[in-house]
């Protein structure tokens, strides 16, 4: 009786199994993989027009395939595709989304909005916004190591952001972090084609400023690093400065950074107290002067102190002037410090911004010379 | 003759007559033609007649010449104011174990087993001398039980022998040796052995009980106990365990552990048996205790492996998709581009392929063995990937997982059957079947018992002690106590003294 039972029980539970179907099994000859898709205006009446680029592995090799689609939301276009591919997209790893400026200019929340609730897609991929006339362009050129246009971008950004600082690396929830964040405004890698030898490739080219979710304008590479240096995102990074000349000639190699951003009142009106300290090594000296004395290093470090006190508030300048947009995330520091006085001024902060009061002190540390025990000499 | 075969002497008397005798033998063994009469007199006094009884090829004839029938030829001593059987007994014949009796059921049982029973004129009652000898394979290494360094011998069929071969590890009265007769037909003989002070009462009290409560007409194997008398019978692992080294049964016994020979078979049984017992190997106690707690936790790995990785595959490549690595992806899609099978028969097709070669390298004779690698790597290996049949990444896991299968010898009934058990969930249900599979598992591994004791004792054993032998082996001078759940008598070591 007792294995009977035990059969019967065996059997009620395969029977189970059997009416709750195959949950989501989809075999991989079935998938094709989306690297990246771009966003444009939409053509024919739709009112987007997406790129996606898909990992084509037949003939037994993988290659890059672009396939384009359009559509009255972004979800509709990805469902449109399926008329031209026999496999069905999947998006799980989607690494890069390339967003059209004029399309962002318009404001960009309702492009997340699919991206961020599709249970396929990652929180983790980068959005950038393309400085071509359409999104699609960036995926267009073949990509220099890897086989994957979008794989490369995304391979990029990352090396970029431990290296070269030349952008900033935003993957998607940080992206909506500060969209919807108080007292931050967005801001979003950019990136462009250039030409080359062997034909176009894509460049990141600076950050795009936001003002609520609508594009505003673009920081240079340049002012992007200052902006990393001020957001406290330095790694591994290069920071020229001038000694005694007006070129930069001299390099810093960052070995770690570290910014202070403390809001203080004072007569009713908030100043940004901000310190950046900073250690580095001296990692290249144009000039024909040796520096690697006590002094000659206070001479350097002093030189790049006021470079970058310079170029912090130049930038600081620009976006106040330009953009009227808190990229810096001075409101949040203050909700944080001070939410009280947030709590009465937050209606009032995008006219407040521009015109707030801030001071800058930097302390560059040379801690090394590299390798180097003086300079490289020319004979007489 | 009783019903169903088996035979009843109760009716049968010797008389005094030794042809009467001789004839009430021939009845009983009608048929057999190895039964062997040796009629002998005396030749000081031919009167004193004699008959032995043996089977031939049971005995050893060099002996049964040399001292039993020439001491009885050439014996000159006054006999007729002795008790003549008596006199047989102790002063003429030369045998190391004399038996006198008239108990039908134990002379027929004495000539079966190799012994030969000597009948003389005027007298109802047999002498049973031990004349035992016969041919056995001798002391080799057992061929699934290697070892790269420790004691090499094993067990042979010879019940006897395998008993001195334990006797010789454990010199102590207090290695008990209880013997007992399974099979109503074949009458093998079986001893029960343990160590009377450290064994666990409870243990050997449940042991015997058991060995009590089945009968069947032969035991060829101590299979055909084990199944009796396991507990969870149904269940793929093991709650008994086996062996064919003296020196595991001795270490066993020293544990604590009862252990089951019988005649015929190398094989002993060991009880309880505990699910870490599946990764210890005798080995693990004769090396260097870092080497051989590496090479446990590589067991444990590999049953993991051995029972998880297909499911784990298959269920991310057919469910979880998402949770493979970019690059790992793109390979694995570009390898399953053009195979026809889902993933799940390739799996299943591609372990049972593994199963017949692994079997027949079993069976096959050991000269065709370079014919089936050749047939499994290449054949069915390299060409079913060019032909795309299967895909690469398929074999690999199929490959993985046998070896790892293979690591743990004791558990491959287990593996095995726990492997297509997981494949077949998380093909259903992805990870989410995998791990309802894994849940069943440890809810069945926890509720089986070995003789009373929890196969998992060991994984919620909670004092210092009993943990030192289970992830990894500690060295000899730490484990100074015996597993508290095995035996009452814990101290293994009483003292250490120092050399400096």
């Amino acid at each position: 009786m007792k294995v009977i039972k035990s059969c019967c029980i065996l059997l009620l539970i395969m029977v189970m199994l059997c009416f709750t179907g195959c949950w989501n099994y989809r075999e991989l000859d079935g998938l094709t993989m989306v690297s990246g898709f771009a966003i444009d205006k939409g053509e024919q009446g739709h009112k987007y027009h997406l790129t996606f680029e898909l990992l084509n592995l037949s003939e037994n090799k993988s290659a890059a395939e672009l396939l384009e689609s359009d559509g009255d939301t972004i979800f509709d276009a990805v469902r449109n595709a399926i008329a031209k591919t026999q496999k069905k997209l999947f998006f799980s790893d989607c690494k890069v989304i390339v967003i059209n400026q004029d399309i962002a200019a318009e404001g960009i929340a309702p492009l997340l909005d699919w991206i961020t609730r599709d249970a396929e897609l990652r929180l983790t991929l980068n959005p950038i916004i393309s400085k071509e006339k359409t999104a699609g362009e960036i995926l267009r050129p073949k990509p220099v190591t890897d086989t994957l246009q979008a794989l490369e971008i995304s391979k990029t950004l990352q090396l970029n952001s431990d290296h070269l600082l030349k952008s900033p690396k935003v993957e998607l929830y940080e992206a909506i972090d500060m969209l919807g964040g108080d007292g931050t405004s967005l801001i979003l890698p950019a990136i462009k084609v250039t030409d080359s030898r062997n034909g176009k490739v894509t460049e990141l080219d600076g950050a795009a400023v936001f003002k609520k979710d609508k594009l505003v304008g673009y920081l240079n590479s340049d002012e992007s690093k200052i902006f990393l240096f001020l957001k406290n995102q330095i790694n591994d990074s290069l920071f020229l400065t001038n000694l005694d000349s007006k070129d930069k000639n001299a390099a810093l190699e960052i070995i770690s950074s570290q910014t202070k951003v403390t809001p203080a009142i004072s007569n009713g009106s908030v100043t940004m107290h901000i310190e950046i300290t900073a250690q580095a090594a001296l990692a290249e000296n144009l000039t024909n002067k040796d520096y690697l004395t006590e002094d000659g290093l206070k001479e350097v470090e002093k030189s790049a102190d006021a470079t970058i006190q310079a170029d912090v508030s130049d930038l600081i300048k620009k976006v106040q002037k330009e953009y009227k947009s808190d990229i810096f995330g001075f409101g949040a520091s203050i909700s944080r410090s001070m939410p009280d006085w947030w709590k009465k001024n937050k209606s009032s902060w995008d006219e407040s911004f521009p015109s707030l009061k801030y001071t800058i002190s930097a302390d560059m540390k040379i801690k090394n010379t590299a390798t180097a025990q003086t300079i490289v000499k020319i004979g007489d | 003759m009783a019903e169903n075969g088996t035979q009843s002497y109760e009716t049968i008397i010797f008389t005094n007559k030794i042809n009467e005798n001789i004839h009430l033998l021939k009845s009983i063994f009608k048929n057999d033609e190895t039964l062997q009469f040796r009629q002998i007199e005396n030749r000081a006094d031919p009167s004193i007649q004699c008959c032995i009884v043996y089977i031939d090829g049971m005995v050893n004839n060099k002996l049964l010449n040399e001292d039993i029938i020439k001491p009885i030829l050439e014996y000159r001593a006054k006999w007729k104011e002795h008790d003549l059987l008596d006199v047989i007994a102790k002063q003429v014949t030369l045998s190391d174990s004399v038996e006198r009796t008239s108990d039908t059921e134990t002379i027929v049982q004495g000539i079966v087993y190799g012994d030969s029973a000597l009948l003389v004129e005027g007298y109802s009652e047999v002498l049973i001398l031990n004349t035992k000898g016969w041919a056995s394979r001798s002391i080799s290494e057992p061929d699934n039980e290697k070892v790269i360094r420790g004691p090499r011998e094993g067990f042979n069929e010879a019940l006897m022998m395998n008993l001195s071969l334990l006797r010789r590890k454990i010199r102590t009265p207090d290695l008990k040796m209880e013997f007992q007769v399974f099979g109503t037909r074949t009458k093998t003989k079986a001893c029960i052995c343990y160590l009377d002070s450290i064994v666990n009462k409870k243990v050997l009290a449940e042991f015997k009980k058991r060995l009590k409560t089945f009968s069947i007409d032969g035991t060829l194997d101590t299979n055909y106990i084990s199944e009796f008398i396991k507990d969870a019978p149904y269940s793929p692992v093991k709650t008994i365990g086996s062996t064919e080294k003296p020196d595991i049964v001795a270490a066993k016994l020293l544990e604590g552990r009862v252990a089951l020979f019988l005649d015929g078979t190398p094989v002993v049984l060991t009880a309880p048996y505990l699910f870490v017992e599946n990764f210890q190997s005798d080995e693990d106690y004769y090396l260097n205790f870092y080497f051989s707690s590496v090479n446990r936790i590589l067991r444990m790995v590999a049953f993991f492996i051995g029972t998880s990785l297909p499911a784990l595959y298959t269920s991310l490549v057919t469910f979880h998709q998402e949770m493979l690595p970019t690059p790992l992806l793109i390979s694995i899609s570009l390898a399953r581009q053009g195979v026809p099978l889902p993933t799940v028969l390739e799996a299943v097709l591609m372990f049972l392929v593994f199963e017949m070669l692994r079997e027949s390298g079993a069976r096959m004779p050991g000269s065709m063995g370079q014919a089936l690698s050749i047939v499994g790597a290449l054949v069915i290996g390299q060409a079913s990937v060019q032909a795309k049949l299967v895909s690469a990444p398929m074999v690999i896991i199929v490959g993985l997982t046998g070896i790892c299968g293979l690591m743990i010898p004791r558990i491959k009934g287990a593996d095995i059957l726990i492997r297509f058990l997981f494949i077949g969930l998380s093909s259903i249900m992805g990870l989410y079947g995998y791990m309802f599979g894994v849940l069943g598992l440890l809810i069945h591994l926890f509720s089986v018992n070995s003789f009373g004791i929890p196969i998992m004792n060991s994984a919620y054993a909670n004092s210092f002690q009993d943990r030192k032998d289970i992830m990894i082996r500690s060295p000899w001078w730490i484990m100074k106590k015996r597993p508290k759940y095995l035996s009452q008598n814990e101290t293994r070591e009483t003292s250490r003294r120092s050399t400096r």
